[in-house]
């Protein structure tokens, strides 16, 4: 059984123009170990699919019209808000874009580090290396050292005196780090990194991907690594899941995708790509625009744009269905465009 | 942060020094002669310039205000025309009696506003975020005097609980005075009768006070406090599974109180040279009675000192406001 299984999952979000249809059937499913790259251009709904995964939509103005999401086998649109509290921190932890305005300005990293600790600790005492019945400062002075552990995990030189700084002592990659502790502080099974390198110099990008990739192996973490870039992606990445407008468009493992890919967005995506041996000036762009999610086109969303297009195309939206080279694809003429 | 302090503090001088040529200007600028005004309406030509001689006002301008800088500074304020006695023995009777109804005021102000403005965002659109918005508009549309004299029909003349005015009963002993605010001298002689007491006469007038910085403070705290939750690092926080109400009380408080501190600041301030028509009412002895008095009757040196002591206390206070925002947001510390 897969850790997470999302299945056809439709959500629409409502604002004052109306309901938005913006997930039009995801469907991603991701292994203990496997490192996941969600990509897709801005408005796509990669950060939504991730933060669904953690129930952190709020609803309304979201609802969840069809399809289910799983993890561990549970189904998380079925569980209250206390059973997910439960799961967050503890066996789902996440790392956000902007490592500046992620963690609170106004606290030591220590103290909010503590209280995630504490959290995970309350759900299951194992973590904090005590039995159930330990008392409040036990609790406190384990969750400390726990922190101060996974401070020096994540690479914090001096972690014991680091605790108690401030995060505006600490540089841009640092806050990263800090994050990427708190986020593995309930020793999770899954980590969703929502554009976690983005707002870092590159330098510090490659070190943080490095980070990630050494403690999903270490750990067997399954990570869910959404991104833009799908240079990130081939760096760290062992599966990528490709997104269009609200759906999944081709998934499967990252080398099939990449060097063939099936679907006619992802091989715009990649032409796309800026690469030293193409002249310059010859940079690839697909035409068209993102089309609107209130008022979708029929069948498959990326017909408008769709270089292959047949007007059959537009009776019913694909589903992903195996190719030849081993990943799945929506697309209905998938295999002419090999 | 030591240092930021002290430089600070050093930076009060000149703002105080100014303060004092604007007020001796101000005082020699209004029309109407004071001296004439002492005197009385029978004075002769004579007995005026005498007066004016032994009050010094003959004096060329500068002269005048160089002897009352530095009288200032060696505790000499003036005389008051009308007590006849030295300004700074006034003010040390009026002053405290001020100072305990804006702590008190104040005190009351925060202590409901900010977690009414917590609660009032935590809540946001539904009932008692309504109910506390209702609230606070009506507070401040409310002048404070009507609102003082409202409760005196109710309290004093109808359930007969509170007293009508004034400070402590004349025909009672006041614990011995140490700060000069009554209360807290009862505290600390240990004397509960006298601290209840006082406490009855001060929970009129310091409620009627806190209107208007209850209503700012919890409309402040509600929308700091909106925006503190709409913070990345709140959905980090419920991210990793802490509570709404630790996140709420714990972290959002912290960051949405630090703003509305400014606020907290001005208004104190505000209070200190906003308390005439509340202590009128109430028949409270501070310095707004003492300076309407001395408005009445052109008397200079009270007017002067009293509006120095509440500038100063006012820059003071907010040297205080900006040293506690440093101690509630880390960042500011270097700046």
């Amino acid at each position: 059984m897969a850790l997470v299984e999302i299945d056809e999952l439709h959500l629409t979000m409502t604002s004052y123009d109306g309901a938005a249809h913006v997930l039009a059937g995801v469907s991603l499913s991701l292994e203990r170990g496997e490192i996941w790259g969600l990509v897709g251009e801005t408005g796509c709904g990669k950060s939504l699919t991730g933060l669904t995964l953690s129930r952190l939509v709020a609803s309304p103005p979201a609802r969840y019209l069809s399809g289910a999401v799983r993890f561990d086998g549970r189904d998380l649109l079925a569980a209250d808000e206390e059973t997910m509290r439960d799961l967050r921190g503890r066996r789902i932890g996440m790392i956000f874009q902007d490592p500046t305005t992620n963690l609170n300005p106004a606290f030591r990293v220590g103290t909010q580090m503590i209280d995630v600790a504490l959290h995970a600790g309350r759900v299951d005492p194992s973590i904090l290396g005590l039995a159930a019945g330990a008392s409040r400062g036990a609790r406190r002075r384990a969750a400390r050292d726990l922190a101060v552990s996974m401070l020096d995990r994540v690479g914090i030189v001096d972690a014991a005196r680091r605790i108690d700084d401030y995060p505006h002592q600490f540089s841009g990659g640092m806050r990263q780090r800090v994050l990427i502790a708190m986020a593995l502080i309930g020793r999770p099974d899954l980590i969703i990194a929502d554009e976690p390198t983005t707002a870092l110099d590159v330098s510090v990008q490659a070190q943080i991907l490095a980070l990630l990739h050494r403690l999903a192996a270490e750990d067997g973490l399954a990570i869910l690594l959404i991104t833009h870039n799908l240079g990130v992606v081939a760096q760290i990445a062992s599966h990528v899941a490709v997104m269009y407008a609200g759906a999944v468009v081709e998934a499967g493992d990252v080398r099939a995708v990449l060097k063939s890919p099936r679907h006619p967005y992802t091989q715009a995506l990649i032409a796309a790509l800026p690469r030293a041996d193409v002249k310059r000036g010859a940079l690839a762009g697909l035409p068209g625009v993102v089309p609107d999610l209130l008022t979708p086109p029929p069948g498959c969303r990326f017909l408008p744009r769709c270089p292959i297009g047949a007007a059959d195309c537009a009776r019913a939206a694909p589903g992903l269905a195996p190719v030849d080279t081993g990943q799945r694809v929506a697309c209905f003429r998938a295999e002419r465009a090999a | 942060m030591l240092t930021y302090a002290l430089r600070r503090i050093v930076l009060l001088l000149p703002v105080l020094v100014g303060l004092s040529i604007i007020v001796f200007a101000i005082a020699r600028l209004l029309p109407g002669d004071p001296v004439q005004l002492a005197a009385g309406p029978q004075a002769t030509k004579e007995e005026i310039e005498a007066l004016a001689r032994e009050l010094g006002l003959d004096r060329p301008l500068i002269a005048q205000y160089w002897s009352y800088a530095t009288g200032l500074l060696q505790g000499d304020w003036g005389q008051s025309i009308l007590t006849r006695r030295p300004v700074w023995e006034d003010l040390r009777i009026y002053l405290p009696a001020t100072l305990e109804l804006v702590f008190a005021a104040m005190a009351i102000a925060v202590a409901i506003g900010l977690p009414a403005g917590l609660l009032s965002a935590a809540y946001a659109n539904r009932w008692p975020d309504y109910l506390s918005r209702t609230l606070s508009l009506g507070a401040i549309s409310m002048p404070r005097f009507f609102l003082g004299l409202l409760m005196q029909l109710f309290f004093v003349m109808q359930m007969g609980w509170l007293p009508l005015g004034g400070r402590f009963p004349l025909v009672e002993i006041p614990p011995p005075a140490v700060t000069g605010l009554i209360t807290l001298d009862a505290l600390i002689a240990r004397d509960g009768g006298a601290f209840l007491t006082a406490l009855k006469h001060l929970a009129m007038p310091a409620a009627a006070m806190s209107l208007s910085p209850l209503a700012t403070i919890t409309r402040m705290m509600r929308a700091t406090t909106l925006e503190a939750m709409s913070q990345d690092y709140v959905t980090t926080a419920r991210a990793l599974g802490l509570s709404r109400g630790k996140i709420l009380f714990k972290y959002v408080a912290r960051n949405a109180a630090s703003a509305t501190l400014t606020v907290i600041g001005l208004y104190f301030g505000w209070l200190l040279a906003g308390t005439v028509l509340v202590e009128t009412v109430f028949d409270w002895p501070g310095v707004g009675l003492y300076a309407t008095k001395a408005i009445a009757t052109q008397d200079f040196m009270p007017l002067m000192g009293v509006t120095l002591v509440i500038g100063a206390l006012f820059v003071i206070v907010n040297l205080i406001v900006d040293l506690a925002y440093g101690l509630i947001n880390p960042k500011a510390r270097y700046a």
